[in-house]
C-alpha cells in the first residue's frame, strides 16, 4: 500500500472512531510507534538480555541506585592505558623465586645484571627500572622547583604498589580488565551518582556484567548527573522528592501489573523502579555536591594539584578526571574509570614511549596526591590492553618495535591518605612476592602457570580480593567471587592485609 | 477466552488507540468504545492493563533506550521536535539506559528521564495555553488566565486522568489518583496560588506520568 493509501486509510478510520488529532500533528500508525519503541504493554518476545543472564540472583538496582555503599571500601579509580606500552617498566617483573629474571632484553630494559644496578625506589622498594618515564612522572619531575615538587608529591611516603602479571591481547579492547561488576557485587555505590566512565573505556568485564555508569566526557556530563535539567531546576528539594515519589508509585503499579502476567523481569523491573525512586528522593534532600574544580572553591587544592582554572575546557582531561577522582575520594559515585589513549607507541624509538610514560606517570602522581589531600584511602588500578617490545638487545635504550602481550601487567597502588602512612604488604608465603601477583618467566612471559586457570578476568578477581582484604573482608572473597580461588591460591595472591 | 490471533488483533488496535489518542483523545473515552467493538476492556479497578498478555513464555520487559526516550515522549504529547528539549535531551542521553535492559535503571537514568519528561511537558502546557478550552486536548478544563487551584484539584484530577489515559492506555487507579493528589498537595504548598504554580502543578503531573509511561516500554 502506498504512503498516500496509508495516510487516507489512517484518517478515514480516525473519523470512523471519532478521534481528533492536532492539525499539526503527523499521522503515524503501529508500524511507526513501533520503529520508535512506542508500543506498551506488548512484552517484547526476546532472549535474555546479558545483564539478566549475569546477574540472576543479585539485585542490582539498589547498590547502582546512588544510594551510598553498605560495605566500608576504599575509593577505585582504575586507569586504563589504551594501546598497550610498557607498563613493567614500573614495577620490574620478577620470577617465581622473587628474582630478577637473567634478560630482560625483548622487555627493552637489557640484562638482568643491568636492571639489577639500575633500580630505584617506588614506594619505599627498589622495583622500579632506572627512573624513566612513568617514575619520572610518579616522582612529577616536570616541576622544576624542588619546593613545589615536594609539596605535590606527599603522596609517596603513605603508598604502595603491587604489580599483577598475566598475559593480554594487544591493541584490543577484549581483555577482561574491567571490575565494576565485581565492586558493585560488594555493594560499592555512591551517594549521589553512579560509576563514572570516560566515554568508550576499552575494557571487558570481569566475571560480572557492570552496572550501568555515567559516560563523562565533560565535566558537565557530572554536574548535569546531579541536579534535574530544563524545566525540574526551578523544583525545590521537596517538590522533587514528592515527584519522584509520584513516579515511583505509578511506575511500580504498572510493572506490578505485568509481574502478574508473568512478564519476565517485571519483578527486576518494578524493584529498579521502587529503588530509584527512593535514591531519588533521599539524594533530592541532600545538599548537592560541588564536583566542579574549576569554579568550586572547596576543591581549590585540587584544581591546583590538576592544573586547571576557570580557563580550562569542560572536556579537558584534567578537568574530567579530576572531577571524578575527587567523586570516587568522597564517596559521591562508586569505582570510576579513566581511559588515556594513544598509547600505542611502538614507532621504533623509545622517546616517544619515555614522553608517554612520563605524561601518564603524572597523572598516576595526581590521583595519589588527590587522596592524600581529601585524606582518603585509595586503590589505583592501572591496565593496558597488551604491552611492548624491544628487538633482542643488553640495552636498556632499546627502542619500541611492536606490541607483546606476552609481557602485559596490571599495577595495583595503594594510598592511605587517612593515616598517611604506607599500606602493610602482608606476604603470606614468607616474606617473598610481597609486592608481586603471578609471575615472568625466563621467556620473558607472564606465566599462565600461576595458578590453575590463571587469565586475565582472574587477574581481576586477584585485584578484587586485595581489595576485600585490604578493606577487612578477605572473609567474602569466596562469596563475591565464587570457586575463584581455593585457600592455597589466597595465599598466594593476596599482598595486602587489613589496613 | 479470546484466541490469540484476536489478542493480537486487539492488541494493535488498542495500542493504536492509545498512541493516537495521546494526538487527540475526545474528552468522551475512547477507549470504553473500543473495548466494546471488541468485547473486552480493563479488567477492573487497581488492574491497569487493557492489553492481554501475548501467550509466550518467553516474554521479558524491556525499557526504552536512550534513543527511543525522546521521540516516544514527543509521540504521546502530540509534539514534533522541540528545540529546548533538543538541548536537554544532548545534556542527558548519556544516562538514559543504553540497550533497554531493566537493570539499566537507577536513579540517575530515572532522574535524566524526568528532566526530558519536564521539558516536553513544559511544551506541551505551553502549545495547549495558546488553544481555547475545548480545543485542548489535555488541560481543557484548566483556567490558564486565572490562575492557580482555583481550577479545582477536580480539574487538575480530571487532567491527570487524561494524561494517564493517554499515555498509558489504562485509566488511573484509586492509587495512581491518590498519590497524584498527594504531589499536588506538595505543589500547592509553597508559594501562592498564581497562574504560575497551576502550571508547575500541572508540568509536575505530566512530567511524572510521561517519565514513568515513556521509561518502560514493556
Amino acid at each position: 500500500m502506498s504512503l498516500k493509501n496509508r495516510l487516507s486509510e489512517l484518517k478515514k478510520k480516525r473519523g470512523d472512531l471519532g478521534l481528533a488529532l492536532y492539525d499539526d500533528h503527523p499521522l503515524v500508525d503501529r508500524r511507526d510507534f513501533l520503529a520508535a519503541g512506542l508500543i506498551r504493554f506488548s512484552a517484547i518476545a526476546a532472549a535474555p538480555t546479558i545483564f539478566s543472564l549475569l546477574r540472576s540472583g543479585n539485585a542490582f538496582g539498589c547498590e547502582t541506585a546512588g544510594g551510598g555503599q553498605s560495605l566500608s571500601l576504599p575509593a577505585i579509580v582504575h586507569l586504563n592505558l589504551a594501546g598497550g606500552p610498557g607498563l613493567f617498566q614500573l614495577q620490574v617483573p620478577r620470577d617465581a623465586g622473587n628474582q630478577l629474571l637473567s634478560s630482560y632484553s625483548l622487555m627493552g630494559l637489557g640484562t638482568g645484571a643491568g636492571v639489577a644496578s639500575s633500580l630505584v625506589p617506588l614506594f619505599g622498594r627498589a622495583s622500579a627500572s632506572f627512573g624513566r618515564g612513568y617514575i619520572q612522572g610518579i616522582n612529577r619531575t616536570d616541576i622544576a622547583d624542588p619546593t613545589a615538587r615536594a609539596a605535590v608529591t606527599t603522596f609517596h611516603s603513605a603508598s604502595a604498589a603491587i604489580t599483577a602479571c598475566c598475559q593480554l591481547r594487544d591493541d584490543s579492547s577484549m581483555n577482561r580488565l574491567q571490575i565494576l561488576g565485581l565492586l558493585s557485587k560488594a555493594g560499592m555505590a555512591g551517594t549521589h551518582l553512579p560509576p563514572i566512565t570516560t566515554r568508550n573505556f576499552g575494557q571487558q568485564p570481569a566475571l560480572v556484567e557492570p552496572p550501568p555508569a555515567l559516560d563523562a566526557s565533560s565535566v558537565l556530563d557530572i554536574e548535569r548527573a546531579l541536579r534535574p535539567q530544563g524545566a525540574l531546576a526551578s523544583f525545590s528539594a521537596g517538590e522533587l522528592g514528592s515527584l519522584y515519589q509520584f513516579v515511583k508509585g505509578i511506575s511500580a503499579r504498572q510493572a506490578l501489573a505485568l509481574e502478574r502476567r508473568s512478564v519476565t523481569g517485571a519483578d527486576k523491573l518494578r524493584e529498579n523502579m521502587v529503588c530509584a525512586g527512593d535514591a531519588n528522593t533521599e539524594v533530592a534532600n541532600r545538599p548537592v555536591p560541588k564536583v566542579n574544580p574549576k569554579v568550586d572553591a572547596e576543591l581549590a587544592a585540587i584544581a591546583q594539584v590538576w592544573g586547571v582554572n576557570a580557563n580550562t575546557d569542560n572536556g579537558n582531561q584534567s578537568v574530567v578526571f579530576s572531577s571524578m577522582v575527587y567523586s570516587a575520594l568522597m564517596g559521591y559515585t562508586g569505582p570510576v574509570q579513566l581511559q588515556i589513549g594513544g598509547r600505542d607507541y611502538h614507532n621504533n624509538t623509545r622517546t616517544t614511549g619515555d614522553a608517554n610514560d612520563l605524561a601518564d606517570g603524572v597523572v598516576i602522581a595526581k590521583i595519589l596526591q588527590t587522596a592524600m589531600i581529601t585524606r582518603k584511602k585509595l586503590v589505583l588500578i592501572v591496565t593496558a590492553d597488551g604491552s611492548v617490545q624491544s628487538p633482542t638487545s643488553d640495552s636498556n635504550e632499546a627502542v619500541w618495535t611492536s606490541d607483546r602481550g606476552q609481557a602485559g601487567t596490571a599495577q595495583i597502588l595503594v594510598i592511605d591518605g587517612e593515616s598517611g602512612q604506607r599500606p602493610r604488604l602482608d606476604d603470606r608465603t614468607g616474606g617473598e612476592l610481597s609486592h608481586q601477583i603471578g609471575y615472568f618467566g625466563q621467556g620473558q612471559n607472564a606465566s599462565m602457570d600461576f595458578i590453575a586457570g590463571w587469565n586475565d578476568q582472574k587477574m581481576m578477581a586477584a585485584v578484587f580480593a586485595n581489595i576485600l582484604a585490604w578493606s577487612g573482608h578477605a572473609n567474602l572473597i569466596d562469596m563475591l567471587a565464587p570457586g575463584q580461588f581455593s585457600s592455597t591460591d589466597l595465599n598466594k595472591i593476596l599482598k595486602l592485609g587489613a589496613a | 477466552m479470546m484466541s490469540h490471533s484476536s489478542a493480537r488483533n486487539y492488541l494493535l488496535l488498542l495500542t493504536s488507540v492509545a498512541l493516537l489518542s495521546g494526538c487527540g483523545l475526545s474528552k468522551n473515552s475512547v477507549l470504553l468504545k473500543l473495548s466494546s467493538l471488541v468485547g473486552g476492556g480493563p479488567s477492573g479497578p487497581g488492574e491497569g492493563m487493557i492489553i492481554p498478555a501475548p501467550p509466550s513464555s518467553e516474554s521479558v520487559v524491556s525499557v526504552a533506550h536512550f534513543k527511543q526516550t525522546y521521540p516516544s515522549m514527543l509521540a504521546l504529547t502530540g509534539q514534533t521536535a522541540i528545540p529546548a528539549c533538543d538541548d536537554v535531551y544532548s545534556q542527558v542521553q548519556g544516562n538514559l539506559a543504553k540497550v533497554g535492559a531493566v537493570n539499566e535503571i537507577s536513579a540517575t537514568q530515572m532522574g535524566a528521564t524526568m528532566s526530558l519528561s519536564a521539558c516536553v511537558c513544559d511544551g506541551l502546557i505551553k502549545k495547549e495555553k495558546l488553544l481555547s478550552g475545548p480545543s485542548r486536548i489535555f488541560f481543557s478544563d484548566i483556567n490558564f488566565t486565572a490562575g492557580a487551584m482555583n481550577s479545582s484539584t477536580v480539574l487538575l484530577d480530571r487532567s491527570f486522568q487524561r494524561l494517564v489515559e493517554t499515555f498509558t492506555a489504562a485509566p488511573a487507579d484509586a492509587n495512581d489518583r491518590s498519590d497524584a493528589s498527594a504531589l499536588l498537595s506538595t505543589m500547592a504548598l509553597t508559594g501562592s496560588l498564581t497562574v504560575a504554580r497551576t502550571e508547575k502543578a500541572l508540568l509536575a503531573l505530566c512530567a511524572g506520568t510521561l517519565a514513568s509511561a515513556a521509561a518502560q516500554m514493556q
